[in-house]
């Protein structure tokens, strides 16, 4: 019972309070209606929900080529790959950001190296304080939330079913396509819906990028909340942020649960050392 | 190093061809002097050495060994899924050693099924027919073909998890046989099974090898019963390397080597001497008493028997006979455990004469004795046939 109690005083409590605030703000000028109809809620929604879902898609696309080949693809080093990408997931995410501003920023390496051959002054690569560069940089952070999970399914598939689908005529693409996909499909869908999940509520990478006009929740919520005062107005945006979140993170666990019954179910002589 | 010399020789002899045959025809199968290692250096480990055999079309091989004898190595390298570090293969007389698994045309069954559980039953059984794009239409005529075969007309709908392990092993080798192969490998294919499965899919089994004249079959198998039931010749292996090769029978009879002796039905190994030797025939001096024995030569070489040379005699516990102490020419023996095995007692006995040898004898029925009781043995004449000592 304590327990419990501490739980819902800690993290339950505090979400109320920010849900309750929205309705019962003193002295706002806010108010669901108002919030809800304005253009810079709605602006923000939607770069919000275009922002994660592009970061997503191109989690997905990025994690899984590498898993397959970190998986599938016998090369030196793959180990200390592996290794790197969960070293990557211990890490804050603005220090992603801070590495691209080194890299592709107007004064970045890349930039300089632009000018060093071309000789003109002028950044050739411009896109790190536009949308473009936040999702770049979500990209780049949230791709170990897709391999990792995409592993661990690899790890579960028998090797015998390869061998089988090799053995009967089957080219390392369709067997690709045919066996080691369906069977990994909850892992990509439970990866993709944690990274949908965390970047719709990221708030490190879009702040300090400081790209121009990319207002997304979290930073709205900011912004009314810290420099504008207007507390209740948050806890509106707040509270949709919150539904947004609890509403992916169902989706997360039924696709999470449904991925463990496959791996209760899955052999020992499996296809990929669950070490790597 | 002897027995892998005997095996080479036995092979050559039968790798001629079978029945039906044409001389000039190329195996189905070759392995010529096959070698698996994994690992490098110093820490590379010898799964398969210096490997012969070959089998024709139509005939069935059992690959018969205890666990880590490199049997399901051999037949790794046939279907490509390892590279062998030294020799060939070869099917149908092309070499395919450096051919991916896709390019061989073999099919294979394995003891964990090996199903793509996603798939419904006709398309894990179709799987291979589209890969090797199969026009659409054929697709379903040969899928209904291979099932009706294994007797598995009207699954075709169901998901491998709502099948037996029995209904999955035959869907696993209707997929298998769908594409047509000239090579059928079988790992095991009945190790998951239970016991009274087991008998009847070997029983389909040995119907399917009468259905498929032409199509050679490789056995993996640790059970010496598969082996005997379903092989036209049986390939004994231990440590990597292959030890005898020979027919059934052969091998029951007259086993070559004593390794294949005793994992081939668990027969008796008891030191003796040779004494006067005739032809194939020879007397041996054994716990004190001269009984007369098999005396064999290999089909390829010769074995010197000498009179006062130390060899095996390799008996067969049920040929032994439990008889009075007073009956004549008894051998004394002690009863140290008597256990019940349903159609006969398997006693096991220490003999007189015999210091540091127990022997196991199978008595029909069940027979009880108390432990320690003092019973007389008599082996059958001739008592059992000459296994050189390793």
């Amino acid at each position: 019972m304590p327990p419990l109690v501490i739980v819902l005083l800690v993290a339950v409590y505090p979400l109320i309070r920010v849900c309750l605030e929205s309705v019962t703000g003193v002295g706002t000028q806010s108010s669901w209606g108002s919030v809800l109809s304005s253009e810079a809620f709605g602006d923000a929604l939607w770069r919000t929900v275009a922002i994660a879902a592009t970061a997503t898609l191109g989690c997905l696309v990025l994690g899984t080529f590498l898993a397959v080949v970190l998986a599938f693809v016998p090369f030196p080093g793959s180990r200390l790959v592996g290794r790197l990408v969960d070293t990557v997931l211990a890490l804050p995410s603005f220090l992603v950001t801070l590495a691209f501003t080194f890299l592709y920023g107007t004064a970045g390496a890349v930039n300089a190296a632009i000018a060093g051959v071309t000789g003109d002054r002028a950044p050739a690569v411009n896109f790190l304080y536009t949308p473009a560069g936040v999702i770049a940089a979500e990209i780049t952070f949230f791709t170990p939330f897709v391999i990792r999970p995409l592993m661990a399914s690899f790890s579960m598939l028998p090797r015998a079913q390869l061998n089988v689908a090799a053995s009967l005529g089957a080219s390392p693409l369709r067997v690709l396509r045919s066996v080691v996909m369906p069977e990994a499909w909850p892992a990509l869908t439970a990866g993709g819906s944690l990274v949908l999940l965390l970047t719709l509520n990221e708030f490190g990478i879009v702040l300090f990028t400081g790209a121009k006009g990319v207002t997304t929740l979290p930073v709205l919520i900011y912004t009314r909340g810290i420099v504008s005062f207007d507390l209740p107005g948050a806890a509106v945006i707040a509270t949709v942020q919150i539904a947004l979140s609890l509403a992916l993170y169902g989706v997360y666990r039924m696709v999470f649960a449904r991925l463990m019954t496959q791996r209760g179910r899955a052999g020992t002589d499996v296809a990929v050392e669950p070490s790597q | 190093m002897m027995a892998d010399t005997r095996a080479t020789k036995a092979v050559r002899a039968a790798g001629a061809g079978t029945a039906g045959e044409p001389v000039d025809a190329p195996p189905a199968i070759v392995f010529d002097r096959v070698g698996v290692a994994y690992g490098r250096g110093k820490k590379a480990t010898a799964a398969l050495v210096d490997f012969n055999l070959r089998v024709a079309a139509g005939e069935t091989v059992a690959l018969l060994g205890p666990s880590g004898s490199g049997k399901s190595t051999a037949l790794n390298a046939l279907a490509g899924f390892v590279r062998p570090t030294t020799g060939a293969v070869r099917l149908g007389g092309r070499d395919v050693t450096d051919l991916s698994p896709a390019r061989r045309g073999i099919g294979v069954v394995l003891q964990s099924y090996a199903l793509f559980p996603h798939m419904r039953v006709a398309e894990n059984v179709a799987f291979g027919l589209k890969s090797r794009r199969t026009p659409r239409g054929e697709i379903t005529a040969r899928v209904d073909e291979a099932l009706t075969m294994v007797g598995m007309a009207g699954f075709e709908k169901r998901l491998p998890r709502e099948l037996s392990g029995g209904q999955q092993q035959r869907v696993a080798i209707a997929r298998a046989l769908a594409i047509r192969p000239g090579v059928l490998l079988l790992d095991e294919p009945l190790a998951a099974l239970d016991a009274q499965l087991r008998q009847s899919m070997l029983a389909e089994l040995q119907r399917l090898k009468e259905a498929l004249p032409d199509t050679a079959m490789l056995y993996v198998t640790h059970d010496q019963g598969e082996a005997l039931a379903l092989a036209d010749r049986i390939v004994v292996m231990n440590q990597a390397r292959l030890t005898d090769v020979g027919t059934a029978k052969d091998l029951w009879s007259r086993p070559p080597t004593s390794f294949t002796a005793a994992f081939l039905g668990g027969a008796n190994l008891i030191p003796c001497t040779v004494g006067r030797v005739i032809g194939t025939s020879a007397l041996v001096s054994v716990a004190h008493q001269t009984v007369s024995a098999e005396a064999p030569q290999p089909a390829v070489g010769r074995v010197d028997w000498a009179p006062g040379s130390k060899a095996l005699l390799c008996i067969r516990p049920h040929v032994i006979k439990v008889v009075g102490l007073g009956d004549r020419n008894a051998l004394r023996a002690r009863v140290n455990a008597a256990v019940w095995r349903g159609a006969s007692t398997r006693l096991v006995v220490s003999v007189h004469g015999l210091p540091d040898q127990l022997l196991d004898v199978d008595v029909p029925g069940a027979v009880s004795y108390d432990l320690g009781t003092e019973i007389g043995l008599r082996f059958p004449e001739p008592a059992g046939v000459l296994v050189q000592s390793p």
